[in-house]
This record gives structure tokens, sequence and C-alpha cells, in this order.
């Protein structure tokens, strides 16, 4: 194929990619998998995908305890006020994804892989269908009212 | 929904036909330029190079100074187009880097979260404890010698937090939880504890009612946005029933507003009846 | 010019093969009157991989390296909801062996076998709450005393409560099993309580 029919292809695919997210949102449930959270309390402020934590893949792997009572994660998506430097500290994520459990947090781009604009939620949550309001607000009350001083350092990746 | 599905078909040609993922030589180039933007900016610019310059813990300068060559080094790799060999570099960059973070932490953030942590760890003791006591009562077992136990190692571990040994009051608590938790499964192995249903009053059982009408309403909007189908008819049918629904529970309202509970309450069983016609109808299966 | 004229056709032609091929297989295109399950959500939109599943950012490099829920859950038991994954079964049938311990591997669980019932009125058969299937997953301190004191009589339950989020609908309706699944709780049948038989719940 010629550079210019390879252009020209590059083209369409980036229409295409541009064009279904936007297709997406009119239809409001979207093909997460149940129980997908998206956390995004500074991800959008700091410029980076916010991150989308899959709790189906987790669960494979370890019980809920683990992580909601060894490692002190709340039962509230965004209520955990995680950032990068408590986890590099080993608190939160870092308990595992050190490079020994898990691969370690330089994958920045295996966590910070959320489509940039979606806002802090469990995914398919029943409140969410009965009260989409209250849901949105429990998400927004669950976040700070500023970024904390503690930037996340891997703020600057993930964005072309 | 079928513009949904044509969507999904969409999706899935745009997928076989033009994979996101670049030639391979092209994403690691392209995702190698990514990572070295991010690690100059984590090694000199972020919140994490910020605290190792605060810090002022030579270690951790030490290590700083490491991962600054190491960028370096990358930077050089780059330029020759030994692309892995620069991916490595900037891997160990980062790594270096996150154990300057370390050597210069900032202790007060993780003990505030630890101390959370052990916060709710206590109140949880606390509640298993009251518990044990009374299940033991239950029994008929003398559980005395064990409580007191507990009670020392409670407060042995608040001692230890208040003298700011966190890391060794968690372990003493987690001690006596441990040790709670087993014994109340011991005690409880095999129970089936049953939780009758009876009211205090008419006025009680309405209440009752008003919440399981609420139920079944909320359950007919959930489903309703998870149905995928459109179907005119049974959508027809389902309002129909929803309509005599809420006609029979303004009455039941207006019963107990005159304090005719026990008319009330017989109205919003009928309403009720009348959702359950039409979560059935819509293919959840209802029990009972 | 010849190219991309060529290139265009190409496209267009594989997009239509594409398409249809996949409306024939999944049975899509034009709404079959007569298709199973009619009003419930296609296998075929369950379980998306990452990079279409609108929440991920299909450009990231990141997010191609992620697996598909789809593969993972192919050997697990089904349900009818949330993932379409049976996690207890999945667990009791050791489908997956989820570590009790973050880094000790061998660690077991010690679950508390004893069940509550909660009568409700009417027909609708009764909650068989067990701490069993729980406590395989769960400490004690995630419920209590935050959710539920551990004491006969003190936690009223509201169905309407658990649909909003509250109580048992912390976890379900978010993570475990959803809320429409009526009859994994409401396991007692009335006339079987009366001869004592417990039903196990959570299956």
């Amino acid at each position: 194929m010629s550079t210019t029919s390879r252009t020209r292809l590059r083209k369409t695919r980036l229409i295409l990619f541009l064009l279904l997210p936007a297709t997406m949102l009119v239809h409001a449930p979207t093909f997460a998998e149940y129980g997908d959270v998206v956390i995004n309390n500074f991800s959008d402020g700091a410029g980076i995908r916010p991150v989308v934590f899959p709790h189906w893949f987790h669960r494979i792997r370890f019980r809920c305890k683990v992580c909601h009572s060894d490692l002190g994660f709340k039962f509230q998506a965004g209520g955990n006020q995680i950032n990068m430097l408590k986890i590099i500290d080993g608190e939160y994520c870092g308990g595992c994804h050190n490079g020994e459990v898990a691969w370690s947090v330089e994958n920045c781009q295996l966590c910070h892989s959320g489509a940039t604009g979606t806002r802090t939620q469990v995914h398919h949550n029943t409140l969410s269908k009965l009260d989409p309001a209250s849901a949105a607000k429990a998400a927004t009350t669950a976040a700070p009212p500023e970024a904390p001083a503690n930037q996340p350092p891997a703020a600057n990746q993930g964005r072309p | 929904m079928d513009t949904r599905r044509t969507l999904l078909c969409l999706l899935g040609a745009a997928w076989v036909l033009f994979p996101p993922a670049l030639p391979a030589q092209e994403v690691d180039r392209a995702a190698l330029l990514l990572q070295v933007d991010f690690v100059h900016k984590l090694i000199e610019e972020s919140s994490a190079a910020k605290q190792v310059e605060e810090a002022g813990i030579p270690e951790a300068a030490e290590l700083r100074a490491t991962a600054r060559e190491l960028y370096e080094q990358a930077q050089q790799e780059l330029k020759a187009e030994a692309l892995p060999a620069a991916k490595a570099l900037l891997d160990s960059a980062t790594k270096k880097m996150f154990e300057a973070v370390r050597a210069a932490g900032k202790d007060e953030v993780v003990a505030e979260k630890r101390g959370v942590d052990f916060d709710n760890r206590l109140a949880s003791l606390d509640a298993l404890v009251k518990a044990l006591g009374e299940i033991s009562k239950e029994k008929g077992k003398d559980s005395a010698a064990l409580l007191a136990q507990l009670a020392e190692q409670r407060a042995s571990a608040v001692s230890l937090r208040t003298s700011g040994d966190l890391g060794k009051a968690r372990t003493v608590l987690d001690g006596a939880y441990q040790q709670t938790r087993q014994s109340i499964e011991e005690l409880r192995r095999g129970d089936t504890l049953v939780r009758s249903l009876n009211f205090a009053s008419k006025k009680e059982e309405y209440a009752y009612e008003l919440d399981r009408n609420d139920t079944h309403r909320m359950l007919l909007e959930v489903l309703s946005k998870e149905r995928s189908g459109e179907d005119k008819g049974l959508e027809e049918m389902v309002q129909k029933l929803v309509a005599t629904a809420n006609e029979k529970r303004s009455q039941a309202e207006h019963e107990a507003s005159m304090q005719r509970f026990e008319n009330g309450i017989a109205l919003l069983e009928e309403a009720t009846t009348q959702l359950i016609r039409a979560l059935r109808l819509s293919g959840t299966y209802i029990p009972g | 010019m010849k190219h991309r004229t060529l290139a265009g056709r190409f496209v267009a032609a594989a997009a239509t093969v594409v398409i249809c091929a996949g409306a024939a297989a999944t049975g899509l295109g034009a709404a079959d009157p007569n298709s199973f399950n009619r009003l419930l959500a296609s296998p075929s939109e369950r379980n998306a991989p990452p990079t279409l599943d609108g929440i991920h950012d299909p450009q990231n490099p990141g997010t191609a390296l992620l697996q598909s829920p789809k593969a993972a859950f192919e050997l697990l038991p089904k349900s009818p909801g949330g993932n379409y994954v049976n996690w207890v079964k999945a667990v009791q049938e050791d489908k997956i062996q989820p570590r009790y311990d973050r880094l000790d591997a061998n660690a077991k669980p010690i679950p508390l076998d004893m069940n509550i019932v909660r009568e409700v009125k009417g027909s609708m058969p009764d909650v068989v709450y067990p701490h069993k299937q729980h406590t395989e997953w769960l400490d004690c301190a995630n419920c209590h005393p935050s959710l539920f004191v551990p004491k006969k009589g003190a936690n009223p339950i509201s169905m309407a409560e658990i649909l909003l989020g509250q109580k048992c609908g912390v976890c379900h309706g978010k993570v475990a099993f959803p809320v429409t699944e009526c009859a994994r709780c409401h396991s007692l049948p009335k006339q079987k309580k009366d001869q004592q038989a417990v039903a196990p719940a959570g299956k």
C-alpha cells in the first residue's frame, strides 16, 4: 500500500474512533463490565487519562477482603483519595503493584487507560439507573474539593 | 435497541479493519517518546521531584542523581535508535526515582491512613467482642477469662498507638481481632437464626407495605433501563398495570392519612400485586 | 489517486462483508421478532473487550494490553446478570483461586457457617443470609459494625434502601450479583421453612 492510502486509512480510522465514542454517549449504558470503577478525582485536572479499575479482573485473583480490609479501601468509588505518592509508598494499589505481587506502577498506561472526561463511578450500579442525579452526586462528594498538594507524578504521562 | 447492535457491528468491523495498534516499530517509538517525556517530568518537575528536593535527605538526592544519569543514557540510546535499550534504561530510571521518593517519604501521609485503618479495625473489634459476650451468654458458656484477655490486648494496642508505635499497635489489635473472630466462629458454627416478622401496630405494617411498594416500583424502573428490546404492546400493558397500581397507592395514602391503616395495607397489597404482574410481564422472575 | 480509490473500495467492500457477517452470526441486523430472549441484552453485547467498552480510551497504548473479560470468563460458571459469572460457584467449584492474603498464596479463609433467616410478608420466599459464602470473600470488619451491628434485631433492612445502594446494596448492585436476581436471596419458600429445611442461599 502506498503512503497516501495508508494515510487515508489512518484518517478513516481516526474519524471512526473519534465518532464512535460520541455516538456511544447517546446510548447512556456503556459496554463497560459490571463493577468497573472509573476514578477521575484528579486525572482530568492533571491532564491524564482517568483510571479504570476492573473489579472482575481482581476478584479472579483476590478475595474482596484483601483490598477492602487489609489494604483499607473504602466501599466507595473515588472515596479513597488515592494518589501516586501513596501508591509509591506502598499504600492502596501499591500494596501489590510494586513489581513483586503485580507489575509496578511505572506501567502508567495500564491503569490510566480511561477515556478522558469519563466521570468517577461504578459502572452499571443500580442507583445510577434509579436516580442518576444522586448517583453522580455521590461520586462528586466522594471527590475532594481540590486536588491535593501531592500531585501524582504520573500526571504527565499518557497524553499524546 | 437496533442502533446499539448496528453500532456494535460497526465497531466490530472497524476493529477488524483498523486495529488501533500501529505496526510494532511505530508503537514502541510513540510509546517510548511518551515515556521519555514522563520520566523527564518525574525526575525534574513533578511533586515527587519537589518532595526529594525539600526533604534534603542525601540518600534520596543520590538516588535521584542516579535516576537522572539513567535518563541521560536512555536519551543516548534513543538517538542511536536502540529502542529496547532505551526503554530498559527509562524503566530503571523510573524505579530509581520511586526509590528516591520512598527515601524522602512523607511519613505523615501514610501515617494518617494507617491511623484511620487502625480506628476502623478497633471499632470492629469492639463490635465483635460485644457480640461474643452476648453469644456466650446465650449459649451458657463462660467466656469471662477470654473477654478479660481481649480487653487487655485492646488496651495495650491503644496505648501503643498513643505512644506512636502504630505498626506494633496494629499487630496487637489484629491478634485480638482474629481471636474474637475465631471464638465467634466456634460458638456460632452451624447455627441458623431466624429474624421473625412481627408488626407492633397496623401503622408499622403500613410502613412495611409502603416500602415494599416502593421497592417494586424501583425494580420496574431498573429493569426498564436494562431491557434492550422495545415492544409497544408490552409497554402498554405494563403502563396499564402501573396506572392501576398508582391509583391504589394514592387511595392507600388517603386511607392512611385518615388513620385507617388496615384499609391502607389492603390497598397497598393490591397495588404491589399489579407491579409484580408488570415485572413478571417484563420477563423478571419474581418468586412467590 | 488510483490507490486511493482502490483503498476506498476495499474499505467499503470489507466493511459491508464484516457487518453482514457479524449481523448474521449474532442474529442482529433488523430485529428478529422471534429471537430468543428478545427483551434481554444480547449475549454478543456482554463482556466487551476494553478497547470497545466505551470507558477505556482505545488510543491509549496500554488499553490493548488489558485482558478481555470474555476470555477470562469462558470457563467460569454462568449467571443471568452482573458479569454473567456466578462468582460464588466459581470459588466453590475451584474454577478460580482468589488469594485470601495478598502475599501468601496458601492462606485459607475461615468461613463462618451461620445463616440468618429474615422473614418477609406474603408469598415471597424468606431471605436466607449465608455468612459462609460472604466470609469466603470478606472479613467481619467489612460489614461489622459500619454496615450491620452484630446484634439480633438491630438491623432493620428496607429493600428500597438496598436498591439505593445502602446496607446489602453497598456491594449488591455494584459488584456482587445485582438485586434483580431476587431468588438468590429470597431463597426459602414459606412451606419449607415450616419443615426447618434451610436452603443454602447464594448459589
